[in-house]
This record gives C-alpha cells, sequence and structure tokens, in this order.
C-alpha cells in the first residue's frame, strides 16, 4: 500500500494532454470550423490567454456515456423519489485519470447486465408495493384496467430517458405495459404494467447511457448537442442526477442554446443543495482519501491515532471542502491556506484542540500559525508517511503529481526498498537521510531539485501528522526553493509552502484541469488548453471560487457542440 | 473486443429489427440444470487458495518427510490443520518461472510478487512494464473450468482485501493471455448470483422467465434501434456489443442444479445482508470477508454452480495489518523484517509475526476444509471429490524467493492423489539452513499444474493433458498420484 504512491505510475503516464477520447485532439483547420472565444468566459479586465486565440474545436467524444454509480443512484432516487443506493451492489467502476466517471471508460461488461437487471427488479417491484409513491409516479384513477398506460409511458419514459420518446418506443413501451396482467402475479392491472415498464426502461440503454446523436450544424462550423442533451449533461454533472422539470422545459422550449442561458442554468444548479455532495465527491477522488481508512500505526507508538480514526479523517476532509466550495463559494486558495476545520473528539486531540468535543463534529479553526489548508491536515500527512517515520519523498511527490499536475517518471524497481542511510556525524535527521539516499545523479536530477525540497518543508509534522520541532532533537530545517515553469517558490515550513502553493499559477491550472476530467467525464485535450488557462487565470482572484469555475465549464464549446467531423 | 466466456453454441445473436424474440439462455440453462441433478456422475472440484509475501520457512513445513501426523505438524504453521493429517498431500521443492528461467528482474522494472502471481497458477510467459506484467496464457483454474464447469462457464474468482492500485499483483486467475479474471470482492453478491432468493415453485420460476424475457425482448428493440443510427463510432458499436454480450451471458438466479438445497444459514445470510458494499475491502473487515467468501465458495462447488474457485488473500504484495494478531504493521514489512520502507532497523520479532500470520492462514484453510467436508454427497464428502491447493507467490519472503514454494494440498480429488504425505518432488536434498531455500531445478511448478488438471478429469479435445504452460517441463509429478 505504501508503494503505491511511488510505485503506481510505472511508465504509463495516465491522462497525459493529448491523449484523450476516441481520438486525436482538434485544432483549427478548415474542414472542422471552430468556435471563437465567447466573450462570457473572460473576467473583468481579464485579457485572453495565447492558448484561446484560436477557434475551439472539441475532441472528439462517446455519444454513448453510461451513467457512473452515482449518478445511476441519483437518477433511481429522482424518478421514483427512493432512498435505495442500488449501485452499491454493482463491481466499482475503475478509476481513470483519477476519476471513476470516464464515459469512454465506463461499460457493461462480465456481471454489469446481470447487476442492472437485478437492480431494476429490485427497483421497480418496490416501486408498486409502495401505494404513496406509486401514485405520485404513475397517477391513475382507473387502476383496474389499462387506460392510464400511455400517459405513464410518455410521461415516465420523458423522465427516464430524458427526451420524449419516438412513437415507435411509446407503441413498444404500451405493448408491454399491457403484458402486465399475464405476466405479474399480483397487484392492480396497472401497477403490473407499470412495474413491467420500470423493469424495462431502467435496463435500456436510453436510460443507462447518456446518448447524444443530435447533430444540428452551427453557424461556428461545429454541430450542436440538442437543448436535451444539455439539459442531461449539466444535470449529472452538477447534481449526478437527471434533468429537473425546470431543465425539461427549457430544453422543451430549445431555450439552452447559448452559453449565457446554460450558465445560468448551472449557477441556479449550483446553489441548489443537490450540488454538494458533488462537489465533495470530485475532492474525495482528487485527494485521495478513501485511502485514508487503512492507515494503521503502532498504538505503542502513538496511542493517540486510535483504530477507525481514518474515517474522522475523511470526515474532516469532506466538511472542510463542503464548507469552503459549497456553502462559501470559495477555490482552491481557499483549499490551501484556510484554518478552519471539522473535529470530534480524537481529532481535536490530535490537533491539541481544548474544549469540550464529542464523537459529533463541530468546526473549529485551528492555530493559523500551524495548520493552515489540506496539505497541513493529518490525514494528507499520515497518508505520505512511514509507519514510523514522516515520509518526505511521498509528501513531495503527493502535491507535485496532485495538486501542481506535474510529470515525472516513477522510481526505478527497488527503489522504496533500498535502506536509508544510518544516521550519523553528518546525517542526523529524515532530511540529512533522504539527501543522502537521492545524492545519485540518476535519482537527484528529480530529487534534489524539486521532490525532496517541497517534502521537506513538511518535516515540522511527524508520522501521523503531529506537529513536532525538532528530529531526533536536532533543529528542523523546513527551508527549500524549487523551480516551477512559472517562477521559483522559495518557502520555510508548510504553511509558507501551503500559501505560496495555492498562488502558482500551476496549482490553479492544475486545479481546473482535474475538475474539467471530472465534468467533463473524460480526459483533458490539447483543445481544452484555453479553458483550462482562463479558468486558472480567473482562480488567481479568491472571491472566483469552485462553483463560479464549474458555471464556466458549462459554457465552453466543448460543453455545448461536438465537431462537425466526428462520426 | 472482448471475447465471450460461453462456448460459442451458448450464444444468441439477435437478428436484425423485426420483433424476433431472442433466445432464452436461462431457460436453455434450466433444462441443462434439472438433467444435471438427475443422473450426472459426482464432478472433480479444484480450490487455489493464495497468499501473499511468503512465508516464515524455517518453521512452515512438517518437520519431517513421509506420512504427516500430529507429531509432524507440532510447532509449524501447518499445525492448525492437524485434524486433516491424513488428508494433506504436500509437495517440497517446486519452483518457478520466472526466477530461474532466464527471466531477467531487471528488464523493464518488474516487480516480483507480480511476477509470481501472475505466473502461480499459470506457468505463463510475462509481458509488461514495472508492476504490470501480465501473464500471456490462461490459468489452470480456468483451464479446468472449460471442460469440467457446467457450460464451460468461467471459474469462480473471489478475492478479500484491497490490491494496489494499477497493479497487476493483484491477479492469479487469467482467462486468457494478458486477460485477469475480476476480483470479486463481495460475498453478498457473489451468492446473489446463482441463490434464489427464498424458495420458488416451479410455476412461480416459469412466470420470471417469461417476464424476463418480455422485458428483454423491449430491451433488445431499444438496442437495435440505436445500434441503427449511422452516427455511432467503431468504439460505440464495440460498447454496445459487449453489453448486449453481458445481457445474454445472463446466468442462473433461480434455480440450484445440485441434490445440496442452495442456501447458507440464516445467520450467514443475515451477516451477507448486512455488509456494507464500500467497506469489503477495508483491513478491519479482512477475516469477516475471508470467512463469508469462504461460506459462499463453499456452496456454490457443493450447488453445482461452479466446479472450480480460486480465493485471492490481499494482492500479492498488498496485505492487511494484521490488527486482530494484535499487529501494526504491514505484512509486507513484516516478511522483508524491517520496521519500515527503505529502513534497515530490524523489526523486532518479525519472523515470529510471520509465523503467527502463516499460521492464521493455516486456520483459514481449515475453516475452508472443514466447510467442503461438511457437504455429504455420493458415499463423501465435496472435499473427498476435490483437490484444494493452498499457494504463494513467493517462499522466502526477505529476499523474494522463486524456488522452493509453499504448496499444500488437501483432498484426492475423488482417490486421483496420495493422501497424508509431505514429500520432496526434487532429487535435490532438503535445505538445512534456516533461511535456506531447496533448490529445484529439475521441479518446475508446472508440472503440479499438469497434475492437477489430470487430477479433476480436465481434458483437451477429450485427452488428458502432458504439459501445461509455457516454462517448465512436459510430464506429471508422479510422486503424488495415488
Amino acid at each position: 500500500m505504501l508503494l503505491a504512491a511511488l510505485g503506481a505510475c510505472t511508465g504509463q503516464i495516465q491522462g497525459t494532454p493529448g491523449e484523450a477520447g476516441t481520438g486525436s485532439a482538434g485544432s483549427a483547420s478548415a474542414a472542422g470550423g471552430g468556435a471563437k472565444l465567447d466573450p462570457g468566459l473572460l473576467g473583468p479586465g481579464q485579457t485572453a490567454p495565447a492558448s484561446c486565440t484560436t477557434p475551439a474545436v472539441p475532441v472528439k467524444t462517446t455519444r454513448l456515456a453510461r451513467l457512473s454509480h452515482k449518478q445511476y443512484d441519483g437518477a433511481i432516487q429522482a424518478l421514483l423519489g427512493s432512498s435505495l443506493t442500488p449501485s452499491q451492489d454493482f463491481v466499482p467502476d475503475p478509476s481513470f485519470g483519477g476519476f471513476d466517471n470516464n464515459a469512454d471508460q465506463l461499460a457493461v461488461v462480465d456481471r454489469g447486465g446481470r447487476d442492472f437487471r437485478r437492480a431494476a427488479e429490485q427497483v421497480a417491484e418496490m416501486l408498486v408495493a409502495d401505494a404513496t409513491a406509486l401514485a405520485r409516479v404513475a397517477p391513475c384513477a382507473t387502476p383496474n384496467d389499462t387506460s392510464f398506460g400511455a400517459d405513464f409511458v410518455s410521461t415516465f419514459g420523458l423522465r427516464a430517458f430524458r427526451r420524449p420518446l419516438v412513437p415507435a418506443e411509446l407503441t413498444t413501451y404500451q405493448g408491454l405495459y399491457e403484458k402486465g396482467q399475464a405476466l405479474v402475479d399480483s397487484g392492480s392491472t396497472h401497477a403490473r404494467g407499470v412495474r413491467l415498464v420500470v423493469e424495462a426502461m431502467l435496463q435500456s440503454p436510453q436510460f443507462l447511457y447518456r446518448v447524444e446523436l443530435a447533430d444540428t450544424p452551427a453557424e461556428n462550423g461545429l454541430s450542436r448537442l440538442s437543448g436535451y442533451e444539455v439539459a442531461t449533461r449539466l444535470a449529472f454533472a452538477l447534481w449526478n442526477q437527471p434533468p429537473d422539470q425546470r431543465l425539461l422545459e427549457l430544453a422543451a422550449s430549445d431555450a439552452l442554446s447559448t452559453p449565457d442561458a446554460v450558465a445560468d442554468e448551472a449557477q441556479r444548479l449550483l446553489l441548489d443543495e443537490r450540488a454538494r455532495p458533488v462537489l465533495e465527491d470530485f475532492h474525495r477522488q482528487w485527494l485521495g482519501t478513501d485511502a485514508y481508512s487503512n492507515i494503521a500505526r503502532d498504538p505503542g507508538l502513538f496511542p493517540k491515532f486510535v483504530a477507525g480514526i481514518g474515517a474522522a479523517l475523511q470526515t474532516e476532509v469532506q466538511k472542510f471542502v463542503s464548507d469552503v466550495t459549497f456553502d462559501r463559494g470559495l477555490g482552491i486558495s481557499a483549499l490551501l491556506t484556510d484554518s478552519t476545520s471539522f473535529v470530534n473528539a480524537d481529532l481535536a486531540a490530535f490537533y491539541g484542540l481544548s474544549g469540550n468535543f464529542t464523537s459529533a463534529f463541530s468546526k473549529v479553526q485551528l492555530d493559523p500559525s500551524e495548520r493552515a489548508g489540506l496539505l497541513t491536515r493529518i490525514g494528507f500527512l499520515a497518508q505520505n508517511a512511514h509507519a514510523s517515520s514522516s515520509a518526505p519523498i511521498l509528501r513531495g511527490a503527493h502535491i507535485l503529481k496532485g495538486i501542481l499536475c506535474r510529470e515525472f517518471p516513477p522510481p526505478p524497481a527497488g527503489a522504496a526498498m533500498t535502506p536509508f542511510p544510518a544516521f550519523s556525524d553528518t546525517i542526523r535527521t529524515g532530511r540529512d537521510q533522504v539527501t543522502e539516499l537521492t545524492k545519485s545523479a540518476t535519482c537527484a536530477s528529480c530529487h534534489h531539485t524539486f521532490i525532496n525540497p517541497m517534502g521537506f518543508a513538511f518535516e515540522g509534522f511527524d508520522a501521523v501528522g503531529q506537529r513536532r520541532d525538532s528530529d531526533r532533537g536536532y533543529a528542523l530545517d523546513l527551508s527549500g526553493t524549487l523551480s516551477l515553469g512559472s517562477g521559483d517558490l522559495s518557502f520555510n515550513g508548510a504553511v509558507d509552502a501551503s500559501r505560496q502553493i495555492a498562488l502558482s499559477e500551476e496549482a490553479r491550472g492544475c486545479y481546473a484541469k482535474n475538475w474539467l476530467r471530472y465534468f467533463y467525464a473524460r480526459l483533458d485535450a490539447d483543445s481544452d488548453a484555453c479553458s483550462i488557462d482562463l479558468i486558472a487565470q480567473k482562480l488567481a482572484d479568491p472571491s472566483y471560487g469552485t462553483k463560479a469555475a464549474l458555471a464556466d465549464l458549462a459554457r465552453t464549446p466543448s460543453f455545448l457542440y461536438r465537431s462537425a467531423d466526428q462520426p | 473486443m472482448m471475447k465471450s466466456n460461453l462456448s460459442s453454441s451458448r450464444r444468441r445473436f439477435l437478428k436484425a429489427a423485426g420483433g424476433i424474440a431472442v433466445a432464452l439462455p436461462f431457460l436453455e440453462s434450466l433444462e441443462r440444470r434439472t438433467a444435471h441433478a438427475q443422473s450426472a456422475p459426482i464432478p472433480k472440484r479444484f480450490v487455489a487458495f493464495h497468499t501473499g509475501c511468503g512465508v516464515e520457512i524455517s518453521r512452515f513445513w512438517p518437520t519431517a518427510l513421509g506420512a504427516i501426523s500430529a507429531a509432524t505438524l507440532t510447532g509449524s504453521a501447518l499445525e492448525p490443520l492437524t485434524p486433516y493429517a491424513g488428508q494433506l498431500l504436500i509437495p517440497r521443492g517446486l519452483q518457478c518461472a520466472p526466477r530461474g528461467f532466464n527471466f531477467d528482474n531487471a528488464q523493464n522494472g518488474a516487480n516480483d510478487h507480480n511476477l509470481g502471481t501472475a505466473a502461480r497458477l499459470t506457468a505463463a510467459a510475462l509481458d509488461g512494464v514495472g508492476n504490470q506484467h501480465y501473464a500471456q496464457g490462461i490459468s489452470v483454474d480456468q483451464e479446468m473450468a472449460k471442460s469440467i464447469n457446467p457450460g464451460g462457464r468461467p471459474a469462480l474468482t473471489l478475492a478479500v482485501g484491497r490490491s494496489m492500485d494499477g497493479s497487476a499483483d493483484g491477479y492469479i486467475s487469467y482467462l486468457d493471455a494478458g486477460k485477469p479474471a475480476p476480483r470479486q470482492q463481495n460475498p453478498w453478491l457473489v451468492y446473489q448470483d446463482f441463490v434464489a432468493p427464498g424458495a420458488s415453485p416451479q410455476t412461480m420460476v416459469d412466470l420470471v422467465l417469461k417476464r424476463e424475457q418480455s422485458v428483454l425482448d423491449v430491451v433488445s428493440e431499444d438496442f437495435t434501434r440505436l445500434q441503427a443510427s449511422p452516427r455511432l463510432s467503431q468504439a460505440d458499436r464495440d460498447k454496445l456489443d459487449l453489453h448486449l454480450t453481458s445481457i445474454r451471458d445472463l446466468e442462473t438466479g433461480m434455480v440450484s442444479s445440485g441434490a445440496i438445497a442452495c442456501s447458507v444459514p440464516a445467520a450467514t445470510l443475515t451477516e451477507l445482508q448486512a455488509l456494507n458494499a464500500a467497506k469489503v475491502k477495508d483491513d478491519a473487515n479482512f477475516p469477516t470477508i475471508g470467512r463469508l467468501q469462504m461460506d459462499v465458495l463453499a456452496l456454490a462447488l457443493a450447488c453445482g454452480h461452479t466446479n472450480v474457485a480460486t480465493l485471492m488473500w490481499g494482492g500479492g504484495e498488498a496485505g492487511p495489518v494484521f490488527s486482530w494478531l494484535g499487529q501494526s504493521n504491514e505484512h509486507h514489512l513484516i516478511s522483508h523484517r524491517v520496521i519500515d520502507y527503505g529502513s534497515t532497523a530490524p523489526l523486532g520479532g518479525a519472523l515470529d509475526s510471520l509465523h503467527a500470520i502463516d499460521q492464521w492462514y493455516a486456520g483459514q484453510f481449515k475453516y475452508l476444509l472443514d466447510k467442503l467436508a461438511g457437504y455429504s454427497e455420493g458415499g463423501g464428502t465435496v472435499l473427498s471429490h476435490s483437490v484444494v491447493m493452498w499457494c504463494n507467490e513467493l517462499s522466502n519472503g526477505a529476499v523474494h524467493h522463486f524456488q522452493d514454494l509453499p504448496f499444500v494440498l488437501a483432498g484426492s480429488a475423488g482417490g486421483a492423489l496420495k493422501q497424508g504425505q509431505y514429500l520432496k518432488v526434487t532429487k535435490n536434498p532438503l535445505a538445512s539452513g534456516p533461511d535456506e531455500v531447496t533448490p529445484g531445478d529439475d521441479a518446475p511448478h508446472n508440472k503440479l499444474l499438469t497434475t492437477l488438471l489430470n487430477a479433476v478429469g480436465a481434458t483437451q479435445n477429450g485427452a488428458r493433458y502432458s504439459n501445461f504452460g509455457q516454462f517448465g517441463s512436459a510430464g506429471e509429478c508422479s510422486e503424488l498420484l495415488a
């Protein structure tokens, strides 16, 4: 497990910009047309970055984007008012490029068909057994006959398939509804028909995939998505749910055809509580907090690191990102520098807080001279540490790859098992050991220039993220410099390093890029450079937070158009 | 494009739109299963039980070659298996490709755990980079499944606990070259695959099948309409094909086939239903999930759902912290006897901790044997008709040795194999030093795999196996045959 951070990249650098979707990135070519920069994307007084001068051609993407597991559950909840989460019985989806919702990778294979069938049957059966739910989802004045079937098929079908059904579909599903009496052994005639229709629709590709077949030619030489397709993209991206009534009405009247209209709707969705779990889910995956459950430490050495504290550390991060990005509308800068936290009694003991704490979580302010944002929290520090010592290499590598999106090759085979040099007169601290260990020319080119300096800034925290002022009795040296493309960082200590990372163009660009991957459910491509650069620039303004960035992502050509030469 | 796991005779292809019904895979399998229950001979079974990071080799084996007894098991990792002394068969001295077969470990930065797990059931050449080396051949369990499983369906592949993200060392079972079988981690889902919820009278079953057919007909029409769009790319068409294959490979769900009632005890069912799916891989749940996986695996064998299964504990290098044994270090670190990565500071009591882990696994192996022995059939038990194999990707985990590999077999596979014996399958003398391994240049482990294939009655084109895998030698370990 500890090797995962070191060894997980094994020569395959995932998510290199340019490798994306089903084809190569587009650039302005005579055949493809392209969208000129939408002035609505520029902030006040902002000059467009160089990457925005060429007209944008969206990268080719799949026309069949399977719902992620969370979206499947969200659709069940929205359609049926149920609190079921059937996806927990599905095989987990693999991560690609850091996220489990990559539309090119999501497929129905192996036991997937079986899982969807079983879920559809269970959901349909439970729906008709619940008279209140049935009356709401499939209202019917004459349950003993089939006269309300057509109405149900078209109304429910519109919501399940996220568009009006075509005549052939209406006929087919009506035919299935009428078989209810013969094929289901209990319930009213109407309920039997409803059960069959729901069972089938929830297994249909029109439900399980976001189907995007529209190709209306647009003035800019690209192809426009239909209003229903845009509504569906927006709702699943921001809520992990299908479009609500208002979005469906806007789609029906073709009112989602301009970037301004789409951005307005995005803002409405972002104000709704349904957006909160999506913001939390992104950060959970981006920061890798699932791994906190399995951090184990010797209780003899670290008595405060009690069993089950991993779950509390996950909750701390979840509530923090939710508070910062959803409640306060802030962004990456605050995530890396804000000292707010949410702690229960176990965590309060860890952070050295006095007061009455219980097993419930309460909002606190940590000491800003010691703890700033995410990189100074116990979860991040303990996850990137060894059983009994800190791990500057793991911490440095995580920040450089995850927060700054810097790519570098994996360590050579066996590197993680190479013993550290023994302590001596000249090798006195962990910092000394790591420096000595990585001093050969092959290692130093990455380690001495950026990996180690980044990690050393966090040596003020031990193997479980507790503050310390010395290492083996020796004074700490928390200073370092490293070069980023945009300039040098020169820092002393974790809080200072966090602040400078937050200010860097690289951190803003990395945050924007990761959000683009999650929001568009694909890897970033060359043609996304303009969107990423624009948003990265705007993130320098602390009042332009994550929500604002997402509203911008919803108005780019990639979200509203397809390339015209896409099959 | 992924190949279907079923033989082509069981696949049906959707005809062009016109309302032609899709043939029912489930009705067909229902008939086959009823016939099977009435007249078929009792099948032989194979189970592979895999643990990682090597073992404490100075205390793993019985203390003397020859007949296994309580005396020779005392003090060894295998002591918990004393009640089964008369049913164990322990071959000593087997070695494995790739180490020892001119595979350059330094090439492509290969990870030994990955090389070990990928080769353990395949004896195949490996290809890849770093810790993503994949076996280039089918594994013995999947090969067996082709001829001894109902309808040739793939072997069941269960796993307990986490494996490393992006690493290939979490896989021992391969459906084909480069195609590891997925790790099924949730025993509740596995159970639901072959057990109907509650008893179902035949009329009920027929109605459900008719209903499912009607629903599937309508769903198939939606697929046909979608496939007719000229706008789909080839990749999207492939996606729909895979989905359709997944739907048509629908298996069971309705009726068990064997003479044994297909259900677990009520208390176990309650436990399965209460599992938190998001936490099945957590370290803290490792023992519970392991036990439930074994319950479900044994039931699947007894019920005739499958005759071949594998159970992988951890994922090669990845393993839990054995907190329930009072430990707080990772298994991998303990196997290297160091306190931390990069440290030379020795971990106090590492060998004892490792031995404790080995004994704990022996206890789990015993639990599995108990379950299999608890199902009576045809004058014997599922265990007496099976061969259950405990294996590891390494022998001496501290130095990543591929010589002198731990293999512990239980069950005679219906009389095919010797019982109650611990014997050398190499002409070389047993190693004598505490950290020494017995060289086995004349005992490649693929011979054991060949032996097992023949022991369970697997055949290819009707013939027995003479040389399984891509590394090693032809022939069986004849010392093991009854």
